[in-house]
């Protein structure tokens, strides 16, 4: 088939997003929104210690509470709801056994016991109170260094120590490097943990329908084909039977990018007392049992010449698992470990990645996981080795970018950088800035006794996951187009979407492709029951894979109705163009047939070109050959006072190169939610637990997460640079306001604070830490 | 947590150890005691209310008197666990008579606590517990000054 394709009209259109109105008004269904007839409702007895024996647990004042239905513990499920699973390949990777409720021993502070269910969610919630534990206390494991040590308190027997897996890299020559380096910088840092906290907790609703023997499952989750599969197989119920359903998902930042306990037993509780059972998370059990994210403390070295090239880095990542492997809990910091070299050309590497147990939550995927620490890592060192050679920030990078021809780049990390032109996207941000003058009006200020400081990073990350290869559980995903008999359009898309704004986005590709209004394409995501086939959204794959899916099956039956369009207007195939609803003879607008009636006559199925089946729909699975790296630059104004500590951001530009752009809205709505959750992490968040393993961050009043007030005015560029492993040319930008801001604002406090010596400070960089780095360094 | 403070008494030191290793007196001076039981050996089963930052809790626990050097110093040990969670300490009284009828009171010790009111309550814990150990001695010091009017 030729040339077929309307003007373009809606792909990089601004169109606002479809899914607001809904949202803003109230009016959707959220899990916990959904009420069923003889609805039970669960809650979960968690621990108080981060790691101890259980010596007994007395249920009976529980069971006895009038409204009380079941009260279940570890032992009452063991054999019948499988261990939570973890998809990490990995080699040597220690995976211990994690049972959805303890047996006998508590490893975190949440972890949960005991299930109780009840006609009504306040006597679930007082039953708990009456659940007696006696628990035999042991020594906590909450430090990575500590944990690491030979003399430290280890957490599963049956391993010996608490390292769950080594990954080691030695490519090129790096010792030679280091041996012929006119400098060495070398640094320690704290990627501190952080609490995903999406608006909307977890929660879950399930019902058996045991004439049927089918379960519905309705839960919060990014993932619910995975869920479905796995469901199936921890409660050994055939997975044709299995629907899960994600409805309206009020975020989840890929802390819903996982299978939890809580989802595993209520799915359990629902099939055993044929009842539909529902937990919805307090905001308290969010903070402790919702995965955790980052949390690695690095040392790294790294070699330079005079003239500003990185010859070699060395490093060593410590990574904290917590106590259990969630979905993807070791996965994480291999990404840190593939993303070492960020943006730059560097073939000596030496790596040793450690993952590491603890008495924690597990950590897991946080929006960026594993390139927001790579990306910190690498863009600290190059400010630190422009510091130490008195060369500008600007010039150390621009010395160690790849030239646009080197793309397709292989890194030594073993990765292939799909395609890239970090210059243009560079100078971009720095005219944006007008960056001389800037630094002629920091020196200015500084002869007056004020601190302005300008951050830069400029990143490279991975997303658009994945190939299959690369992926655990599958990379590919699935769309299907079906023109109904009225000649509207329905898309099913594996992908599920949560608050990106694909139901706008896949419209739009839709629409174009068709020539049609997009108010005639409804996008249905979120349900094993209609969308039999996916992955799910997270790494910013959703339009990179989901969307070149969608694409394809689109042109699939595109191709169909061009043959019904050619036989009913007698014309030929090639020359046919789909424009405002019609479908018509290239120059012949006038005779032709619309695009509802190339529908009716395909499902009417008695003015069929010969070998044509009736009705139009197509599926296709879409396997990516590699996974996208977007890229660009940020860079922030600040200005600090030495006095307090406190840091005012005056600026923040960004500029990102995520390939082709669909929605200039939805790809500015990303990169301004990353920003600010980027922030959060520089400026105000931190998970603290204290040396028994007590989350003592573990409301709003205790972790901060930034206020409206507290975020800049964010100013969004962008190049293009498509991506040539999938046919949108899209790469991916969920994740990347995340991956540059934390490095960016941390330079340019650093970068204020010079003239007093000081080179890093860890995150948060509230103002006592900032005050505390300019005295130390005094 | 630290525990560290200094309390003046206003009796002097045979009568403020009196009051202070006194199961009913005690239990007349702990601020939300509702039992306080001697079960043996300086052990004491007691039954407190504890209330912080919007969370409250009623901890069952053991007190328990060590290294008792009357009327000079000795340790009380702590352990209770609640529906807000548990809590763990020990803490070193140490008394010193200031002046006749005066008696100086040094505390020094560590309090754990686990559980929902170290999730919430862990920031304002400092503060509540210094105000209730303020309490006590309070009271302590009412009841010891009246009876030596007596």
């Amino acid at each position: 088939m030729a040339t077929m394709a309307g003007p373009s009209r809606l792909i990089g259109a601004p169109i606002k997003r479809r899914e607001d109105p809904r949202l803003v008004q109230g009016l959707s269904h959220y899990v916990d929104d959904i009420k069923l007839v003889n609805m039970h409702h669960c809650t979960f007895l968690r621990s108080d210690y981060a790691h101890a024996d259980i010596k007994s647990i007395d249920t009976e004042a529980a069971e006895n509470l009038s409204g009380v239905v079941k009260v279940i513990t570890g032992v009452d499920i063991q054999g019948k709801v499988g261990s939570i699973p973890c998809a990490a390949e990995i080699e040597g990777l220690k995976v211990p056994d994690h049972p959805a409720l303890a047996v006998d021993r508590v490893r975190f502070v949440g972890e949960p016991i005991a299930a109780v269910v009840a006609t009504d969610p306040y006597v679930a919630r007082d039953a708990l109170d009456l659940i007696e534990v006696e628990y035999d206390e042991l020594p906590t494991v909450v430090d990575l260094d500590d944990a690491i040590e030979s003399d430290s308190t280890v957490i599963y027997d049956e391993f010996g120590d608490n390292i769950a897996f080594t990954m080691p890299l030695d490519a090129g020559d790096v010792d030679a490097a280091f041996a012929e380096a006119d400098h060495v910088v070398s640094q320690r840092f704290v990627n501190q943990r952080l609490i995903p906290n999406s608006i909307e907790p977890r929660g879950v609703l399930a019902e058996y329908l045991p004439g049927e023997g089918t379960l519905t499952v309705w839960s919060s989750t990014q993932v619910p084909h995975h869920l479905k599969t796995i469901l199936s197989l921890l409660l050994d119920l055939p997975e044709q039977l299995v629907r899960v359903i994600a409805p309206e998902v009020g975020g989840g930042f890929g802390s819903k990018l996982n299978v939890y306990p809580e989802e595993a037993v209520v799915a359990y509780l629902a099939t055993e007392l044929r009842k539909p059972v529902k937990w919805i998370e307090k905001r308290s059990e969010g903070f402790t049992t919702t995965i955790h994210g980052r949390d690695q403390v690095d040392y790294v070295d790294m070699a330079v010449k005079n003239d500003g090239t990185i010859t070699a880095l060395r490093a060593k990542l410590l990574a904290n698992m917590g106590a259990y492997h969630q979905l993807l809990t070791p996965i994480i910091p291999v990404l840190t470990y593939l993303m070492m070299p960020g943006a730059y050309k560097i073939s000596n590497i030496k790596l040793e990645l450690i993952g590491v147990f603890t008495n924690k939550m597990a950590t897991d995927a946080y929006r960026g996981a594993g390139r927001p620490e790579a990306t910190h890592i690498i863009e600290r060192m190059v400010d630190l080795a422009a510091q130490k050679l008195g060369m500008d920030p600007k010039e150390i990078r621009f010395k160690n970018f790849p030239q646009p021809d080197e793309f397709p780049l292989e890194m030594a990390t073993g990765v292939t950088y799909d395609s890239g032109n970090y210059q243009m996207s560079f100078n971009k941000a720095l005219d944006t800035v007008d960056y001389a003058n800037l630094r002629t009006r920091q020196a200015e200020l500084r002869s007056q006794g004020r601190y302005l400081g300008i951050g830069v990073a400029t990143y490279a990350e991975i997303c658009g996951m994945g190939p299959s290869v690369g992926v655990a559980g599958g990379g590919w995903e699935s769309s299907t187009v079906r023109i109904e008999r009225t000649g509207k359009v329905t898309v099913l898309t594996g992908v599920s979407p949560h608050g990106q704004g694909q139901e706008t986005s896949f419209a739009q590709i839709v629409a174009d492709e068709y020539g049609i209004s997009i108010d005639d394409i409804v996008v249905i995501h979120g349900d094993t029951g209609r969308q039999p086939q996916g992955i799910g959204t997270f790494g910013s794959r959703a339009t990179a894979v989901g969307g070149a899916a969608l694409i394809i099956a689109t042109q699939q039956v595109k191709e169909k109705m061009a043959q019904i369009a050619a036989h009913m207007l007698e014309a030929n195939v090639d020359d046919l163009v789909f424009e405002d609803g019609n479908i018509f003879v290239q120059g012949s607008p006038d005779s032709a047939v619309t695009f509802a009636d190339v529908a009716a006559t395909a499902h009417v199925a008695v003015n069929l070109p010969p070998d044509v089946e009736p009705g139009l729909e197509a599926t296709h699975f879409f396997e990516p050959s590699n996974f996208t790296y977007p890229f660009g630059a940020h860079i922030s104004i600040v200005e600090v006072d030495p006095e307090t500590g406190e840091i005012d951001l005056q600026r923040y530009v960004a500029v990102d190169d995520c390939g082709n752009i669909i929605n200039p809205l939805l790809v500015d709505g990303q990169v301004h939610g990353g920003i600010a959750q980027g922030l959060g992490q520089a400026m105000y968040e931190g998970a603290v637990y204290d040396e028994n393993g007590q989350l003592l961050t573990g409301s709003f009043m205790d972790y901060a997460i930034p206020k409206a007030t507290q975020v800049p005015r964010f100013e969004t560029e962008h190049t293009t640079t498509p991506s040539p492993v999938n046919p949108l040319g899209v790469k991916g930008v969920g994740e990347a306001g995340t991956i540059a801001s934390s490095p960016c604002l941390v330079n340019a406090v650093v970068d204020a604070l010079s003239p007093f010596g000081v080179t890093d400070i860890d995150m948060p960089m509230t103002p006592n830490r900032v005050w505390q780095a300019i005295q130390d360094a005094q | 947590m630290q525990i560290k403070s200094d309390h003046t008494v206003s009796a002097n030191r045979e009568r403020v150890w009196e009051h202070l290793t006194d199961a009913e007196l005690l239990s007349q001076c702990i601020p939300g005691c509702e039992e306080l039981k001697a079960t043996g050996g300086g052990t004491y089963e007691a039954t407190i209310k504890v209330g912080v930052a919007g969370i409250k809790g009623t901890y069952k626990g053991t007190v328990r008197l060590e290294n008792m050097q009357p009327p000079s110093a000795y340790r009380l040990m702590v352990e209770g666990k609640s529906t807000i969670g548990f809590l763990k300490g020990a803490c070193d009284f140490r008394l010193e008579e200031a002046k006749p009828d005066e008696t100086k009171v040094g505390l020094n010790g560590e309090l754990a606590v686990g559980g929902k009111l170290a999730r919430v309550g862990q920031r304002i814990i400092g503060s509540a517990a210094k105000m209730t150990i303020g309490q006590f001695f309070k009271q302590i010091n009412k009841l010891a000054a009246t009876d030596t009017d007596s």
